[in-house]
């Protein structure tokens, strides 16, 4: 039932933002902003719910513990900059949006900095010495 | 063969992990980043092993790693991080205090053989100050060593005993004997290195004592704390 308050509360702001925005784009703007954001509060829990599964799931495997935080880190990296990117670009500007986007593409990159060091690191360890000669 | 079947096992789940973080995406623009991101663990975990042969401590290295990535750009939103920057500080501002401490230390061990050897004539051959610091950061002075080069004396000058007084010169009684000259020529060689001897020995006192006033009169250090060693004692 969850889904069907969300989809009517969403008709409703869609409503009321057509209806502001000839006369208060900034009202309209700020209930784009509220209605993304009472979503994301309404969905915590069961993103919570998917999250423990997904470590359980983690820990019978014998998984390393750090692979499945990283991982994670960057789902939400990749949510936070979206939802951002999305209500900047809901204001018309799409260029702040896209600079918001490089920096949530940027942060995921450097989560993967000390994997690539440690393979990087192996492979030369594994050359012999002077191996570029 | 256990073995085998948890690196397989982990494999799987990696690969298990990358599929669901693939689905769970918001949208394409992420896209190429996450699967790289994905990709790199799923290589890791398959070169685990051989990774754990050749570093011991991959795990922890990775780790560490990931923190200082998670670390660097959070923007110290966290109180750990807080703490970890004050005791960083901490540590630093110990480090710069034992510095300083060292550098006046030597610079007060400097100056006092400096103004020894100028005031006195003397070769210093060291200086050695103990300083404790103080509660307040202040270093407080606690003994003072010189070791002179060319005395066989040793004083442990007090501020509360005065110097002492130089004994009168005891008068010296030369006996001679023309008769006996070849017997007691030897006797009367050895009494006068011992009388000349004495003699030094008085003034190396008086000079040890007078190094020890002027340390403690130029250097504001009282004269309890200053010793004057000469060259083989202490």
């Amino acid at each position: 039932m969850d889904i069907l308050q969300i989809v009517g509360i969403g008709l409703l702001t869609a409503v009321l933002i057509l209806v502001i925005r000839e006369q208060k784009p900034m009202f309209a703007f700020l209930l784009a902003t509220f209605f993304g954001i009472a979503v994301f509060l309404a969905l915590i829990g069961k993103i919570g719910g998917v999250v423990s599964m997904i470590e359980e799931l983690a820990d019978r495997s014998g998984i390393q513990s750090v692979y499945l935080k990283t991982m994670l880190k960057i789902i939400g990296i990749a949510y936070i900059a979206e939802f951002g990117a999305q209500i900047v670009r809901d204001a018309g500007l799409d260029s702040i949006a896209s600079k918001i986007e490089f920096a949530g593409k940027m942060l995921i990159l450097v989560m993967a900095v000390p994997i690539i060091s440690i393979i990087i690191e192996t492979v030369l360890g594994l050359l012999p010495a002077g191996g570029g000669a | 063969m256990e073995a085998l079947g948890g690196w397989l096992r982990q494999v799987v789940a990696a690969v298990l992990l990358a599929a669901l973080i693939d689905l769970l995406l918001p949208n394409r623009t992420m896209q190429r980043y996450v699967r790289l991101v994905a990709g790199l663990f799923i290589l890791l975990t398959l070169a685990g092993p051989l990774l754990s042969w050749i570093k011991g401590d991959m795990e922890a290295k990775l780790t560490a790693g990931i923190e200082w990535a998670e670390r660097e750009p959070a923007g110290g939103d966290d109180g750990s991080q807080l703490e970890a920057i004050l005791a960083e500080a901490k540590r630093i501002g110990a480090g710069r205090d034992e510095q300083a401490a060292k550098l006046a230390v030597a610079g007060l061990e400097a100056g006092i053989k400096t103004v020894v050897e100028q005031e006195e004539g003397v070769v210093v051959e060291a200086v050695e100050v103990t300083a404790t610091p103080a509660a307040d950061g202040a270093l407080t002075v606690e003994r003072v060593k010189v070791r002179l080069a060319d005395s066989n004396t040793v004083i442990a000058a007090e501020s509360d005993e005065p110097i002492a007084e130089v004994d009168p010169v005891s008068p010296v009684v030369v006996d001679i004997d023309i008769g006996a000259d070849t017997d007691k020529g030897e006797g009367g060689d050895r009494a006068v290195p011992a009388a000349a001897q004495n003699a030094a020995g008085q003034a190396d006192d008086g000079r040890e004592g007078r190094i020890a006033a002027l340390v403690a009169g130029r250097f504001g250090i009282g004269t309890s704390k200053v010793d004057v060693y000469g060259a083989s004692g202490g």
